[in-house]
């Protein structure tokens, strides 16, 4: 029985007990890998990435800049321009008004000369026109006291034909 | 079909699955016997240390990143946001090259799991997760006595302040192994028996894969099987990640409870 | 039942070393089967009201992932334990 049991604790390979030798090649390599890192590989890393984290800031920082410079320079520009502005403006409203002016001028003025030829030409009109009734009513007594006379065998004289027409045409027209 | 199976198994062919030894444990090469046996354990984890050095050294320093130095970059980042600031805080990027270290090793220890002609995780083995688990204790034992000196860190790490005093005498006891016995241990343990659980599921699934090869008989069950050994193959790569990332992740919030007692 | 029987039969017949060999075989099975359960519920439902917190504040998802996976790691400890009590049995 002993021999028995003194073979298989022989035989036994037990897979979890941590045998020395891998814990001293573990250990030893584990230790040369955090000391290269502490002092060798990580330092030259973290440098070129703060390097790069600084560049990157420089940068940002630069362009925040000339971002700030640009917004400087367009409220100078703004600035600069208001007077002229002002003044621009203040002659267009001048030029405005004067022209205003001129045409309310000019209008007013061919108003009255259009007002004077129409009161010309109505008056001309008027003249024409009693004139020509004038004749037209002569003319018709003159025939109507004819027609009238032929009609009743008796002179119609001239004269009273006239005012009869005269009279008709006013109520007519 | 039966038949086969057993014409195979009559001429060894059968469903053998490796004793545990044969798959974690490897002969010594050099300094045989010694405090110092150098195996494949011991190879890996060599490698482990010069693979990360030699990545930091050959990563250009240019001030646009390209192929290796995006990756340390990367990496260093990653510390940064994902383990040092949530975990301790700004003041904590002075274990930067600490957790950086414990990334890189325990990751690269890892991924060897997958890596062809290795296909072993170091820390499969209990050895370097024990030597990790006692350095993080050390080192937040050390971070909390320098922070609040000695007495000040026994007593805030004996349980929450305003008990009642003679609840102390529960809660003490407690808190004390909670945190300089099981916090060690379960840092360890947790990435062993990860990497020696993936490690064997993967010995499994090859040795399946190998036995179907053998066996004609049984062949059409083989690209189901090769097809979980190459999905399982994904996963531990995974696993190895975030094993790695969950160690340092750790490893900061006990350095950080260290540091800030009530946070 | 007769599986059982006939483990029983060889039980009586092993030597007493076979028969520790066996009952640490058997129960290795049990130890990280139950050891399983408990993680596997607390997993899932830490991820899954992580996620559910993720999709209520996007912006805080780093933080809460970060608390996801360390959650994850203390629970997951308590399974992997398990395992290493299985390994314990049936390899030591």
């Amino acid at each position: 029985m002993l021999t028995l049991f003194a073979a298989e604790t022989e035989e036994v390979i037990n897979p979890i007990l941590p045998e020395i030798p891998e814990m001293f090649w573990g250990g030893l390599m584990f230790a040369l890998l955090y000391v290269l890192m502490r002092y060798v590989l990580l330092p030259p890393v973290e440098r070129t990435m703060e390097e790069r984290d600084q560049a990157l800031r420089a940068d940002w920082d630069a362009a925040k800049a000339a971002e700030a410079k640009v917004a400087g320079a367009d409220a100078e520009l703004a600035d600069a321009l208001a007077p002229a502005k002002a003044e621009a403006a203040a002659t267009i409203e001048k030029a405005r008004v004067e022209a205003e002016a001129e045409r309310d001028q000019i209008i007013s003025g061919a108003q009255a000369e259009i007002d004077a030829m129409r009161q010309m030409a109505t008056s001309q009109i008027e003249a024409a026109r009693a004139e020509a009734m004038g004749g037209v009513g002569s003319q018709v007594a003159e025939l109507t006291a004819q027609a009238t006379s032929k009609v009743i065998d008796r002179p119609v004289s001239a004269t009273d034909a006239q005012g009869i027409v005269n009279r008709i045409m006013s109520e007519r027209s | 079909m039966s038949i086969s199976i057993f014409a195979a198994e009559a001429e060894g062919g059968g469903l053998v699955f490796p004793p545990i030894g044969n798959i974690v444990e490897w002969p010594e090469y050099l300094f045989e016997g010694t405090f110092a046996g150098f195996n494949k354990i011991s190879l890996i984890a060599v490698l482990s240390m010069a693979i990360p050095t030699i990545m930091f050294l050959a990563a250009s320093r240019n001030k646009i990143p390209s192929g290796l130095q995006n990756i340390v970059e990367g990496s260093v980042e990653f510390i940064d946001n994902q383990v040092i600031l949530p975990a301790i805080g700004p003041d904590g990027f002075k274990f930067r090259p600490l957790l950086i270290s414990i990334f890189f090793f325990v990751f690269i220890g890892n991924i060897f799991e997958v890596i062809p002609t290795f296909q072993m995780p170091m820390n499969a083995r209990m050895a370097t997760p024990a030597i990790l688990g006692i350095l993080v204790l050390f080192v937040f034992v050390t971070v909390g006595v320098k922070a609040q000196g000695l007495g000040g860190y026994l007593k805030s790490s004996a349980g929450p302040s305003g008990l009642p005093k003679p609840m102390y005498l529960l809660v003490t006891p407690i808190e004390y192994l909670s945190t300089f016995i099981v916090r060690p241990f379960s840092l360890a343990v947790r990435l062993f028996a990860n990497m020696l659980a993936g490690h064997i599921l993967l010995v499994t699934f090859g040795v399946l894969c190998i036995t179907l090869w053998q066996t004609n008989a049984l062949a059409l069950v083989l690209p189901f099987s090769f097809g979980m050994l190459v999905a399982l193959t994904g996963f531990e790569i995974m696993v190895s990640f975030l094993q790695g990332f969950v160690f340092a992740l750790l490893a900061a919030v006990y350095i950080g409870g260290a540091l800030h007692p009530h946070h | 039942m007769s599986a059982i029987s006939t483990a029983i039969e060889l039980a009586v017949e092993a030597t007493p070393a076979e028969q520790k060999n066996a009952a640490a075989a058997s129960s290795a099975g049990f130890a990280y089967g139950l050891a399983a359960i408990g993680p596997g519920i607390g997993i899932g439902y830490l991820v899954g009201q992580s996620v559910q917190a993720m999709a209520r504040q996007p912006e805080a998802a780093g933080q809460v992932q970060t608390t996801m996976f360390l959650g994850i790691a203390f629970v997951e400890a308590l399974a992997l334990i398990g395992f290493v009590v299985f390994i314990l049995l049936k390899f030591a």
